[in-house]
């Protein structure tokens, strides 16, 4: 394995498999188990100090993905290096303190993920102590300047979860996920729980720190209007699939994939000549269980050009342009 | 348009929320008409008052809430003057609403199938023909298999069988829907349907709107936060923000020569799919507390172009164009 220092992760066939709890009785008499196939054999990797998008619908698996890259959920099997070390090689938990030093993430409820019982500045002091080791007298300076950093003011630190509004919240998580000063920042549908004249804000300060920073960043959502304004490249997930990958503006200009087109179609548009509603046509989405999942593709239940070995045939990736490739058996 | 009567009237609503210290004024003084047939869009953030609204045409504001002051005509009768018997008669036939989280919207211990069943047979006792019962021979259990094929599901008699739990949001999303159309209502007052719901769902269930309006002929009063959403649907918008109509005008005309500062803010700050930004334009400051509401414009203290009597005095509701209102003190 050739490592490339561009990427900062690089990620090999990773696989993430849930077993489906089943009635004790269930577990004796039937002898093979059954599993959800949330991610499905997922390669890709994330260039230094781009931002990269991973859409897609609930049930996706984009969340599964990227609590895997922190280590939160163990993958079933697969590769993931971290500058170029696979962190899934022997004892996982030896590479836990490495990761979470380099890989931080921000959930997307500011609600659920700040203790209520914590102020924000214990909230923020966890990380500076457990992972960079901070001098207790540097500890408060370091949380006043994280504040200041994410745009709250230095007395925010004597707060409660619930003295604060969802974007400040939002504010104190970033925060938080920056005291540990990560080379890698997950941030899995940050803003849309945020109300609409702060989902901006938050937005613009992910820029800013990205800059200020040098942070890479995995932007994941589904609100593909602020994933195409957040990411450099962008990976479409579809059922534990990746189903497509290309910079932002050539997925958007060039789609590809049947699934990538009807997702597209659906995105309302603010231009009110094109009002699209009335005159979409029908988008049909049919779906598949993730317990057996087909061999081929995962689409050809919905697909428009569905042939008959799409179900059964394994896809291959097929580049159709710089940077830009597609899981289509079309394309094969 | 202006000859024909409204269908619903909502006259200087004030809808509040007692508590022991004080009054929280949630809807102050709002104003509108539906037409028949038409799509009137209410957009606003969280605690601007769009689902009070909503609430407050049905009664269903309760204690320690209540309609305080204006009136609502509903096909000339005033809602607020009827009794709590006779609201039950309105509710659900001549006015539907679909609530905004489909997951808790239905009963989980009984059937799809039963629920609206049920809801059928009630409507049926009190002798209003329902939604498609032109032939009579329909029974029941053809009625409701014929309502859920309406709204787009593919094997309605699977469906009728099945527990809520069984079913995706999309799915809940749509039973309900078929429950509002159970009586072929002349209002729906659809609160956030699709907020839950992925884009290509959503972008079916707005077609269905779409299609119901166009078919069945009722009025709808689509309460959302996404402004795509209103550019799809919608013929005409109201801007809420705290509690307060901000501008109200015909859909088009709004997006494309928005008046107030705040929904100029609102729509700079949405990222659109043909543009590239380095910044996304945001809207300062936080949303106001109800309990701290701003003595003059509600919007003053976050708005980039207040002028000094903005922050004293209330601004009108200013008739800048034909059917294109707006409260603010720049165009006074």
């Amino acid at each position: 394995m050739n490592i490339n220092r561009q990427h900062i992760i690089e990620i090999e066939d990773l696989k993430v498999y849930f077993p489906v709890h089943q009635h004790i009785l269930g577990n004796i008499f039937q002898r093979k188990k059954e599993y959800i196939h949330a991610v499905d054999g997922v390669s890709f990797a994330v260039k230094r100090g781009e931002t990269f998008g991973l859409v897609g619908e609930s049930g996706s698996g984009k969340t599964t993905l990227g609590r895997t890259l922190t280590l939160m959920v163990r993958p079933t099997s697969g590769k993931i290096f971290l500058d170029g070390e696979n962190i899934l090689e022997g004892n996982i938990k030896e590479h836990e303190p490495g990761v979470r030093k380099k890989i931080q993430m921000i959930f997307q409820d500011p609600f659920s993920s700040l203790n209520p019982r914590k102020t924000v500045k214990q909230a923020i002091g966890v990380p500076l102590k457990e992972q960079r080791r901070e001098e207790r007298g540097h500890v408060e300076e370091r949380i006043i300047e994280l504040l200041e950093l994410t745009g709250l003011h230095p007395s925010t630190r004597y707060m409660y979860p619930h003295e604060l509004s969802g974007g400040q919240r939002q504010r104190v998580v970033i925060a938080r996920a920056l005291a540990a000063e990560p080379e890698f920042l997950i941030a899995d549908e940050p803003v849309s729980k945020l109300d609409l004249s702060i989902k901006a804000q938050i937005i613009n300060l992910f820029g800013e720190l990205k800059k200020k920073m040098g942070l890479t960043m995995m932007f994941i959502a589904h609100d593909l209007r602020m994933a195409k304004h957040v990411s450099n490249t962008i990976a479409v997930m579809y059922h534990g699939h990746l189903m497509e990958m290309a910079e932002s503006q050539e997925l958007f200009r060039n789609p590809v994939h049947p699934y990538t087109q009807t997702l597209l179609e659906a995105i309302p548009t603010l231009n009110p000549e094109h009002r699209k509603a009335q005159h979409r046509k029908d988008l049909k989405v049919q779906e598949i269980s993730l317990i057996n999942p087909p061999q081929g593709c995962r689409y050809f239940k919905s697909c428009a050009n569905a042939k008959k070995d799409c179900e059964r045939t394994p896809v291959k990736r097929e580049n159709i342009g710089e940077r830009h490739w597609v899981a289509c058996h079309r394309f094969s | 348009m202006s000859v024909k009567e409204p269908l619903l009237s909502v006259k200087q609503l004030k809808t509040v929320f007692k508590t022991r210290e004080t009054e929280l004024v949630a809807v102050d003084g709002i104003h509108f008409d539906i037409f028949p047939g038409e799509i009137l869009g209410l957009i606003g953030e969280s605690g601007s008052g769009k689902t009070v609204s909503g609430l407050s045409i049905l009664n269903l504001i309760s204690n320690p809430g209540c309609v305080a002051e204006g009136e609502i005509l509903f096909k000339g009768r005033s809602l607020l003057n009827l009794s709590e018997r006779e609201m039950r008669e309105i509710r659900g036939r001549e006015i539907a609403y679909i609530f905004q989280d489909p997951t808790t919207s239905l009963n989980p211990t009984k059937t799809v199938g039963w629920q609206i069943h049920h809801i059928l047979s009630a409507k049926r006792r009190n002798g209003r023909e329902g939604f498609r019962s032109g032939n009579e021979a329909f029974s029941l259990k053809e009625r409701t298999q014929h309502l859920l094929a309406d709204v787009g599901i593919l094997s309605p008699e699977k469906v009728i069988s099945l527990y809520p739990h069984n079913l995706s949001g999309g799915m809940l999303q749509r039973i309900l829907i078929a429950m509002a159309l159970g009586s072929s209502p002349d209002l729906i007052i659809a609160d956030e349907p699709t907020t839950n719901l992925d884009v290509i769902v959503e972008a079916q269930i707005l077609k269905l709107f779409l299609k119901l309006r166009d078919t069945v002929g009722s009025a709808i009063l689509f309460i959302t936060h996404d402004i795509g959403v209103i550019a799809e649907t919608c013929d005409r918008v109201i801007v809420l923000y705290a509690g307060k109509i901000m501008e109200r005008g015909d859909i088009d005309e709004v997006l494309n020569h928005p008046l107030h500062p705040y929904t100029v803010g609102l729509l700079q700050s949405s990222p659109r799919l043909e543009e590239e930004k380095e910044k996304l334009y945001q809207i300062k400051g936080e949303l106001p507390s109800l309990l701290e509401l701003p003595k003059g414009c509600r919007f003053s203290p976050r708005c980039d172009r207040a002028l000094p009597v903005c922050a004293e005095t209330l601004p009108p509701m200013i008739e800048v164009q034909k059917d294109h209102f707006v409260s603010c003190h720049l165009y006074v």
